[in-house]
């Protein structure tokens, strides 16, 4: 019977174990860094409090080496575009403490950028509000909602909670709500049919709007889906916001410590470990929240 | 330049090659003429009641009927595609069944193929253990020993763009599809809200990395996704095609649709014949499918008299698939005027 704290310091060992002698994390061993699973290993040890502070400002200043003259962060040194890895950029940096100029100068590159936005003809199929502007994958294309989240999560971390991109954005995230309960990657409904909800997007949809929004019917149905779905869910990275982001709202769940175990115990070993370790230390540890920026 | 109207011949130019040299050497004008351009065919339809049924022995007579030799396929290492696009529990068939992915991959083994991997890259859902899970395929994946990866995070090399019809002028494809000797498609026969049908052609959609392209994966929508299902094809030179059609989609595909049973395999190696088929199994009038429009003298045939049909003639197992009212009087092959198959 592993106990939970034997996980954690597991996955842990692993996770660093991955990164070896590289400055950051990728997804295949052996293979140049990337920003996503590097900031995320960032986050997920920092917050389970697992690493020393000196081995995570290494890959802290391997990211704030490959940031651009724009401040964006790219998906790795020889890939600079899309830069949607920005914003977890600004949350490893804000982790860790430090990095002030870098993450300033990111912050700045997000407010600056934006997706494609329209105002929609009447018989257009999707059921969401074009016009409202958010965060895109990829530059010169429309928003979604986990960039969006992503960036919202980044900017209130620097303390751009009350900027109009970030009031806009919110708007964005409430209007992408599913009328159902809860968000999927950013459309309602197409072609007049309510789509399906998924756990991760409505996770992150919840931690972004926290502190931003009253707790209003969206947010209720949205807490009402999670409560169902998070007692199923065993993938890492759903469970990780999932859980997140009920928390933020209410409260966490008393066998959460259990599920994350469970979902440590069931990672498939050719699946991308060094992401979904880095999830399940960031939603286990006790200051995943802080490390987020959120009380 | 080749004649027009020679047959296939599997193997002619491995993947490898072709995407390591070929695609620069060929990109742009003549390209598709070279290379993808068959005048002739052949489509295999075999029935198979379900998904319990000896689908091994019903694939090993598509390779024979194909002419897919025991030695073009030994020591080949495979990547099987599934279509996994938005998984959910309540609705197995927008997936390519876990049964099926197990069938194709132990007809693989048995075949003499040096590796078998399963791999997707879904457009909707980033997290791809949730995927998994709601599927049904890690289940099959544990059981079967089959390893699988996650194109949405893999290391990533920009390609020319062999045909650049969007105007993207490189497509960054996953490691794991550039190792591969054998990229074989495995689609749901499924309608689709926008393009009016997703078979083998559109199911590469999920080769793209999301890290790149998003979830989903706007800039290839944007650009145009009748233009894109081209490029991606044409770019990525993919060798079979095994369509899923025991259990379809009709009705508001790729995800919100209902389920209809077609008790159907449909395989081939040119993967617009093997569409136009499908899309003729469905009711569905081909010629009027805008990226088989396009397809059509560029990547390969889908006129019925340029595709030799192997196996089960059409003639009895069209059942027209419910469609969309926008694409009702579109693509109908009754109500467009379109005669249906009859073998």
């Amino acid at each position: 019977m592993l106990v939970v704290a034997d996980w954690i310091e597991n996955a842990a060992k692993e996770l660093l174990s991955l990164r070896g002698t590289a400055p950051g994390w990728s997804f295949r061993s052996g293979a140049e860094p990337f920003s996503e699973p590097s900031a995320l290993a960032i986050l997920g040890l920092a917050g389970a409090g697992r690493a020393r502070a000196a081995d995570l400002a290494a890959t802290g200043k391997w990211l704030a080496g490959i940031q651009q003259a724009d401040g964006s962060v790219g998906l790795a040194e020889s890939i600079p575009e899309p830069t949607w890895p920005t914003a977890l950029a600004i949350l490893a940096w804000g982790s860790l403490g430090g990095f002030a100029a870098e993450r300033s100068k990111a912050a700045g590159y997000l407010l600056g950028f934006a997706g494609a936005h329209w105002q929609k003809p009447p018989d257009d199929p999707v059921g969401h509000d074009t016009s409202i502007k958010g965060w895109p994958w990829a530059a010169g294309t429309h928003s979604w909602l986990e960039p969006t989240a992503l960036a919202l999560l980044a900017l209130k971390r620097e303390g751009h909670g009350s900027h109009e991109r970030v009031r806009e954005g919110t708007r964005l995230i409430l209007d992408r709500a599913l009328p159902g309960g809860g968000w999927n990657y950013g459309n309602t409904t197409v072609l007049g049919r309510e789509l399906r909800p998924v756990p991760g997007p409505t996770g992150l949809a919840l931690l972004a709007l926290s502190g931003q929004t009253p707790r209003t019917g969206a947010l209720e149905r949205a807490l009402v889906y999670l409560s169902v779905e998070l007692p199923r869910i065993r993938a890492p990275e759903s469970l990780c916001w999932a859980l997140l982001g009920f928390a933020a709202w209410t409260a966490r769940p008393g066998a959460a410590a259990g599920w994350l175990a469970e979902a440590h115990a069931r990672m498939r070993p050719d699946g991308v470990r060094a992401l979904q370790l880095s999830h399940l230390l960031l939603a286990g540890g006790k200051d995943a929240l802080p490390a987020l920026g959120l009380a | 330049m080749e004649a027009m109207t020679q047959e296939i011949q599997p193997g002619l130019l491995t993947r490898r090659n072709f995407l390591a040299g070929g695609a620069l050497a060929l990109a742009g004008a003549g390209f598709g003429a070279w290379w993808w351009q068959r005048q002739i065919a052949d489509v295999f339809v075999a029935r198979a009641a379900s998904y319990e049924a000896d689908l091994g022995a019903t694939l090993a007579a598509g390779f024979a009927e194909l002419g897919l030799s025991g030695e073009w396929l030994k020591g080949k290492a495979v990547l099987l595609k599934p279509n996994l696009v938005e998984p959910s529990a309540v609705a197995p068939h927008i997936n390519t069944h876990p049964r099926f992915v197990q069938a194709v991959a132990d007809a693989f083994r048995r075949a003499g193929a040096r590796k078998v991997v399963v791999a997707e890259g879904q457009g909707h859902v980033r997290d791809t253990e949730l995927v998994l899970d709601l599927s049904g395929l890690r289940g099959i994946l544990d059981e079967a020993r089959l390893p699988f990866v996650d194109l949405n995070h893999d290391v990533v090399t920009p390609v020319p763009n062999a045909l650049g019809l969007t105007g993207h002028k490189r497509l960054y494809l996953p490691r794991a599809v550039l190792e591969a000797d054998l990229v074989v498609s495995l689609p749901k026969m499924k309608t689709h809200h926008w393009v009016g049908a997703t078979l083998a052609m559109k199911n590469l959609f999920g080769v793209l990395p999301g890290m790149v392209y998003g979830w989903p994966k706007t800039p290839l929508h944007q650009a145009g996704i009748e233009k894109s299902i081209l490029d991606i094809n044409a770019t990525v030179a993919p060798q079979l095609a095994i369509v899923d059609g025991i259990v379809g989609m009709e009705g508001d595909g790729p995800i919100m649709g209902e389920p209809k049973g077609m008790g159907l395999i449909v395989m081939g190696t040119n993967f617009p014949a093997v569409d136009a088929t499908c899309c003729r199994l469905m009711g569905i009038a081909p010629e009027r499918v805008k990226y088989l429009q396009m397809a059509a003298g560029r990547l390969g045939p889908i006129q019925e008299h340029w595709i030799r049909q192997r196996g089960e003639s059409l003639s009895g197992l069209v059942k027209p698939f419910r469609l969309l009212p926008h694409w009702e009087k579109e693509i109908s092959a009754v109500a467009s005027g379109a005669m249906l198959a009859t073998g």
